[in-house]
This record gives structure tokens, sequence and C-alpha cells, in this order.
């Protein structure tokens, strides 16, 4: 029976070949802009999320300031950290390991060529080091990491070695930091990626020393904490604000400083491509209704100019359903065959689009091409392709047949 | 002739209700968003075009740090000495420098953080800074000493608050009493309409920074001097007294005209990604107004088959299935139109009721008339190909159709 249905609706839109087509194109433009746009979009996420998720859930950052900019508002901020704001909430129950770092921007000298960049202080005993390192997830291409009795000594990023000035920096050269002379004797590896964004153009000195080269005696511009169990990390954030709040007198809610989990990093970033996502996918979306009033349109012809076949269907015993089940899956079928040919093409272009992007060095663009989407896209544009058919379908059904006969 | 044209195109529609219908809805959707889409980038641009006439086209502004106006990461900072020097190149008629910083300020007993803007107010009255920097005070003064701020729209409109502030009213910044002298009227959105002024010297003391650390400086233009050539003045300036050579700069010096053309670039992308998007639809809507005149054509095969055998031409048959198409695009057109400018409208005032006063919807002549000759154009192309295929038919052919 069903089969029956499926053979005379392939049979009817053959028979106006052209109106197909062009029904079919009207929904295969719209799959096609979304499926482009969902696959580079859905890709970019989780680009962005795996390099996140190697930062690991256990993190929290706690930086000054509380307008809930983050660490950018902590520079920013009126209020300051110092180094007994660190003591008094290292000792949090839960907390595995800390650090604070202290940053600022500094001149970097090297050859004839002046630079601004940002210089972390950071304590390099081999502890904190290792705990550092794994925080900023930096590793050492060539030379070797600081160690404790290193002064005026320098690792660099793989993009400050290599891209910021025009002569390239090695292991063993000499840079100058606000004047003073450091000799560079580790630098990372490559990140790449978004996160290379940030940690491949760095330069990193022992606390100490920059303490010593921006007579800062005190201040600290960020804390990184580890949690033992990250099942505790939001237990162990609120003892870390209420440690604080006691320290710095403020009342609840009205927090001078910001405690961030590395989740909440990530949520934040997830939710902005969200709402980019959702316009972008939305505009396109558009299209497709577009296509559905096609389907539509070309379902009530349909129904128009074989109102006779109707009616002779009709009085040789076909039931209303079977009418409206010859025409349903005649307009899904037209939806059906419009979302395969614009996924395939859609993800054409997504790949394209990633392989350009590959040219320009965003390596982060990667198409995505998961089941979901592929799925996702045929059963939408069937959905599309019914939805549209009902109305026709139905006033197909509800014909009578003496009339549809006298037609 | 040609309104018989017009005549046959309208018959057909009113004949084929249902159909011609559909059609106009297709047309229609893709028009309203394109047509709402370039209402509001062309207001936001407007918006912003006005925020920076309030401005002034003869400012210049110059940050510290390489790149560019706003990197809040740069601990660089400007001095006083690279100040004075400012002062002295000619062409410059006055000089504001600037401090922020975030701060908690506290309002009957609710302490909220936001920026604090400290306004150096020693070479000109603190209004007229304020006012060269493009924000109005509207209601009392503005601020002298150390103990007197001036409040922003949202502290005044009460939705920063839980209460309204008001002029005369005590605030606490940092912990220190200030009072309300002055308020400001809207910028237009939600981040600056919450920014706090006072004066330099409370700024100063407040933060305990010292005279060497600004953040930012805006300098006035005398009249009939070019601004492009009085910045590149600053900078050979500013190279000297910083100590650093070009291409090293540790300063950024942008003129007005260079900031309209950043916001624009960036604007312009958005609008054309967003646009693009949206216009695939119109394409959609094009095909679907195609499929429908192919169908008028094969249904009216008799009809045209009569028509030529009693004379007509073939340019007579392509121009009336062209007329139907076009008008098809333009009824379409003028419907997504007044959707589109609906549509706007509602976004602009939700916009407005979030503190985004910048955001307007605007309605140049030439979107209007663009908006129409744009859908007649689709519908035309649309149904080119159906009223060639028309025209050649051959009338023997044709009346023989079934």
């Amino acid at each position: 029976m069903i089969k029956d249905y499926f053979q005379l609706a392939l049979r009817n839109l053959l028979r106006r070949r052209l109106r197909a087509w062009l029904t079919v194109i009207g929904i295969f433009i719209g799959i096609m802009a979304v499926v482009a746009l969902v696959s580079l979009s859905q890709g970019l996420q989780n680009a962005v999320l795996s390099e996140f998720n190697k930062i690991g859930a256990d993190r929290i950052i706690v930086t000054p300031g509380g307008a809930k900019l983050g660490p950018v508002g902590g520079m920013l901020s009126a209020s300051k950290f110092t180094e007994d704001d660190y003591d008094a909430l290292k000792k949090v129950k839960g907390i595995d390991t800390s650090a604070s770092v202290y940053t600022k921007t500094a001149y970097i000298t090297y050859g004839k060529e002046t630079k601004q960049e940002q210089v972390w202080g950071f304590p390099i005993d081999s502890e904190h080091m290792e705990f550092y390192r794994t925080q900023s997830m930096f590793d050492i291409d060539k030379g070797r990491l600081l160690r404790p009795g290193d002064k005026n000594k320098v690792m660099i990023g793989w993009e400050t070695a290599n891209e910021v000035f025009d002569k390239k920096i090695k292991v063993g050269n000499k840079i100058r930091i606000n004047g003073q002379e450091f000799e560079v004797v580790g630098i990372h590896t490559k990140q790449g990626g978004l996160l290379g964004a940030m940690g491949d153009k760095v330069i990193r000195i022992p606390k100490e020393t920059a303490r010593e080269i921006f007579h800062e005696p005190d201040e600290i511009t960020s804390i990184f904490l580890r949690v033992k169990n990250p099942e505790d990390i939001d237990q162990v954030v609120e003892s870390v604000k209420h440690r604080l709040r006691r320290f710095r007198h403020v009342k609840e809610g009205e927090e001078d400083f910001t405690v961030q989990t590395s989740k909440q990093v990530i949520q934040t970033f997830n939710n902005i491509l969200g709402i980019v996502q959702a316009v972008l996918v939305g505009l396109a979306l558009i299209s497709l209704l577009v296509g559905g009033i096609g389907i539509m349109n070309t379902m009530y012809t349909a129904v128009a100019e074989r109102t006779k076949e109707i009616g002779i269907m009709k009085s040789v015993g076909a039931k209303n359903s079977a009418i409206r089940w010859i025409f349903m899956i005649e307009s899904g079928l037209l939806g059906t065959v419009g979302g395969i040919i614009g996924m395939i093409i859609g993800l054409g272009i997504g790949k394209m689009a990633e392989m350009v992007a590959l040219q320009y060095g965003i390596e982060s663009l990667k198409a995505y091409m998961g089941l979901p989407l592929l799925i996702g896209a045929i059963l939408f544009s069937f959905v599309v392709g019914a939805l549209a058919g009902t109305l026709p379908a139905m006033r197909a059904a509800r014909l009578k047949p003496v009339d549809a006969l006298r037609k | 002739m040609w309104t018989d044209y017009f005549r046959l195109a309208f018959k057909t529609f009113t004949s084929e209700k249902k159909r011609t219908l559909l059609t106009l809805i297709g047309i229609f959707i893709g028009i309203a968003a394109v047509v709402s889409l370039i209402s509001l980038g062309q207001g936001l641009q407007a918006g912003i075009r006005g925020q920076f006439d309030v401005l002034g086209t003869n400012k210049i502004f110059v940050t510290p740090g390489s790149r560019g106006a706003f990197n809040p990461a740069n601990t660089i900072k400007l001095s006083q000495k690279d100040v004075d020097a400012m002062r002295a190149v000619s062409g410059v008629k006055a000089v504001s420098a600037m401090i922020y910083k975030i701060a908690g300020v506290e309002y009957s007993g609710e302490r909220k953080y936001t920026f604090v803007i400290g306004i150096d107010d020693s070479e000109e009255s603190f209004e007229k800074v304020m006012e060269a920097f493009g924000v109005t005070i509207n209601q009392g003064r503005g601020a002298r000493g150390t103990r007197e701020a001036v409040i922003p729209y949202r502290f005044v409109i009460g939705d920063f608050y839980k209460k309204p502030v008001r002029v005369g009213d005590r605030l606490k910044i940092e912990g220190k009493k200030f009072r309300a002298t002055g308020a400001v009227s809207q910028v237009g959105n939600p981040q600056d309409d919450t920014n706090l002024y006072i004066t330099m010297d409370s700024a100063k003391e407040l933060f305990n920074v010292g005279d060497d650390e600004i953040d930012y400086v805006m300098i006035t233009v005398k009249d009939g001097e070019k601004p492009a050539t009085v910045a590149e003045q600053i900078k050979k300036r500013l190279r000297k007294t910083r100590n650093v050579k070009e291409g090293n700069e540790d300063f950024t010096v942008q003129t007005t005209e260079d900031f309209m053309k950043t916001f624009n670039t960036i604007l312009l992308i958005v609008q054309i990604v967003l646009i693009g998007i949206a216009a695939i639809s119109l394409l959609v809507g094009g095909v679907n107004i195609a499929n429908t005149m192919y169908t008028a054509v094969m249904e009216r095969t008799k009809e045209i088959g009569i028509m030529k055998a009693i004379g007509a031409k073939n340019s007579d048959i392509f121009m009336i299935f062209l007329i139907e198409s076009g008008m098809l695009g333009v009824v379409g057109g003028i419907l997504g139109l007044g959707a589109g400018a609906g549509l706007s409208k509602l976004v602009s005032y939700g916009a407005r009721k979030t503190g985004w006063a910048m955001v307007q919807s605007l309605f140049p002549w030439y979107l209007t008339i663009g908006a129409i000759l744009f859908s007649f154009v689709v519908g035309a192309i649309a149904g080119t190909l159906p009223a060639r295929q028309a025209s050649k038919l051959k009338p023997v052919d044709a009346l023989r159709y079934e």
C-alpha cells in the first residue's frame, strides 16, 4: 500500500519535471545555507570547546574588580590584590595547588626594535612551575624551563620568538625588558588555535624579577587555583568568596573581586557563539520558509490539475486518507530530495570555507559533519515538505467525488 | 497596448488567487527581511555618526599602547609631560586628559561596579571638556574639587540602582563620599550610560595614581587646521618626549575620521554578511515566481495559441508574461517593504527599551525605491525564461495542446 503511494507520488512528480525541479531548488538553497552555517559554527564551537577542555574542569581564577568583566576587568579595576589576599585564600579547604602571578605591559627590545608585550611574573619553584605550566598549557620546544635561582632569565612563546620581531629570537639570545637585559633560556612549543592567540605571544619571567624591574613590591594581578576534587568546585568557589569577603571587608553581592571557574569561562564563550549562530541560522531559515511556500504552491497546483483524477480514484474506492497520503508523500519527497542535495552542497561549502581559512592560517575553523547534522537536515527538509503539503493534501482529500469528476 | 498587458496580468491574479498569494508571500518575506536589516544597519550607522558629529570632526584621541583605542590589558600610561608636549603643538586648541577605572560606587546602601572617569579641568571648565567629549550635562552643573560627581543617564532613570539617583544625592566611590552635582543626557548604549564622571584631582586622590598615569587624551584642533596634519605633528612630538623611534610607538593617535572609518568598515562587513544570508530567501522567492510563471504558461498554452492565431506577435506574448511576473515581484516588494518597516521599528523600539537608543530605524528614500525596484527586477528576471518559452510557442502546437 505504502509502496503504491510512493510510486504514485514519484510518477506524478516526474510528470511535471520542470515544476518539481524548481520546487526542489527552492528547498535546496535554504537547506544548503543552513547546513553550511551550522556546519561552520558548530565546527568552530567544537574547536573552542576542545581547546578549553584541555584546561580541565578543576581550575579557578580569582581576579580583582567586581564588574564581572573577568581578568580584563581586573586590569582596569580600582581595587587591587596583594600577596596578603593570596595568603588569605590559599589555605581554603579543597584547594590542591595555587599560584599568584603579576603581569604588566613592558617594552621589549630585541635588536633595533622595541615592542610592547605583556610580561608575566610567576613563581618558579618546581611545584608552582609545574602547576602554572599545566594551567597555561605550555611546553618547552627549545631550551629549558625557568628554574629556581634563575634571575634575568626569560621564557618566551612561539610567536614572540618567531613573528613579533623582524629577526627571530633563539635560545641564548639577549632581549631587554624595560631596559634590563634578559637571557632567553626557553622557547615554548607552538600552541596554535584560538588559545594560541593568548599563549603563543607571551613573555614569562620569575615573579621576584618582575617585582624588581617593575618596582612593584606587593601587587598581584591574578590568582590561579586547582581544586582537589572537581566535583567540589562550586563549594570551593563559595569558600574562596567567603574568605575573601571577610578579608577585604565587603558584603555578599558587593564583592570587589571576581571568582571564575574554567567552566564559567567556557560557558560565556559558548553563549556568545550560540547567539551568533542563532542569528545567522535564523536568517538562513527564512529562505527555507520561502522554499516551503514554494512547495505549498506546487502542491495546490497539482491538486487543481489532478482534480478529475482524484475524483476517479475516489469513485473506484480510494479513501480520503489514501488521497491525503498520496499528496503528503509527494510534498514530503520534494522536501527530502531538496534537503539531500542541499545538505551535500552545504557541506561542500563548509569544507571549502575550512580550506580557505586554513590558507589564511586559521586552524580552528573546522567544518562539522556529524551524523546529527546530516540526519537533522534531511529530517527537517522532509518535515518542511510535509507541513507545506498538509493543507493542499487536506483539500484534495476533502473533494467530493461527484464535484471532482464533473470538473 | 500597455494598459492591456497590465489588465491581462491583473486578470490572472484574480483568477488564480491562491497561487498568486503564495507567490507574493515568497517575495514579501525576503524583501521584509532585507529591508528591515538595511533599515536598522543604516539607523545604527547614523546613530554612530550622530555621536561623532556631537563629538566633532576636529578631535584627535591619544591612547597609550600601540594597539589602538581600547586595549584594557595594556598597563602603559601617558604622562603629564606628554600632555604638556601635546599642548605645545601648533594647531592644538585644547587638550583634555582622562583617567578611567572600574570602581565600586555605593548609593543608598547598594554597592555596584562601574567605570569612573576622571576629567582634567585645569585648562578648561569641566562642562566644556564634557561637551567636547560629546556628553551633555542636562541637569545641574559639572563637578568641582574632590567631592563632586556627575551621574550618568541610567543612574537617573533608576535602572542601575534600585532607587533612582537625583542631582544633590550622596554617593560613595571606593568608600569616599561624593555629591552628585549634575547629570548627563543619554549617550545611547547601556555601557557608556553608566559612566560616572569626577574631576582628575578626585580620581588621582581616590585611586592613588600619580601625574603620569593618564589613560586617554582628547585634543581639540583649532578651526581651519586639518586634524590629520595635526595628528602627524602630535605623533612626531610624542615620539620625541617618549623617546621612541618611528615604528616602535607606544601610543596610538587617531582622529574622529579614523574612528569613523574603522566603525563603518566593521559595520559594513556585518551588514554584508547578514543581508547576504537574508537575500538568499529572495533568490528562493524568485525561483517560486519562475515556477508560478511556468505553470501559468502551461495552463494558458491554448490561450497563447489563440492570441497568436489572431495576430499577437511573439513580443506581445513575451511582454504579457514578463509584466505578470514583474508585477508579482513589485506587489510582493511593496508588501515586504511595509512589513520590513514595521519589523525594523519594532526592533529599534525594543533596543531603545533596553538602553540602545543608538539603534534607530531609518528609511532613506533610496531604500524605499531600491526595494521596489529590486523586487521588480527579481520578478522580471524570474519571469524571463517562462515568458520566452511562451513567446516561442508555435500557434498550431499551442492550439492543439490539451
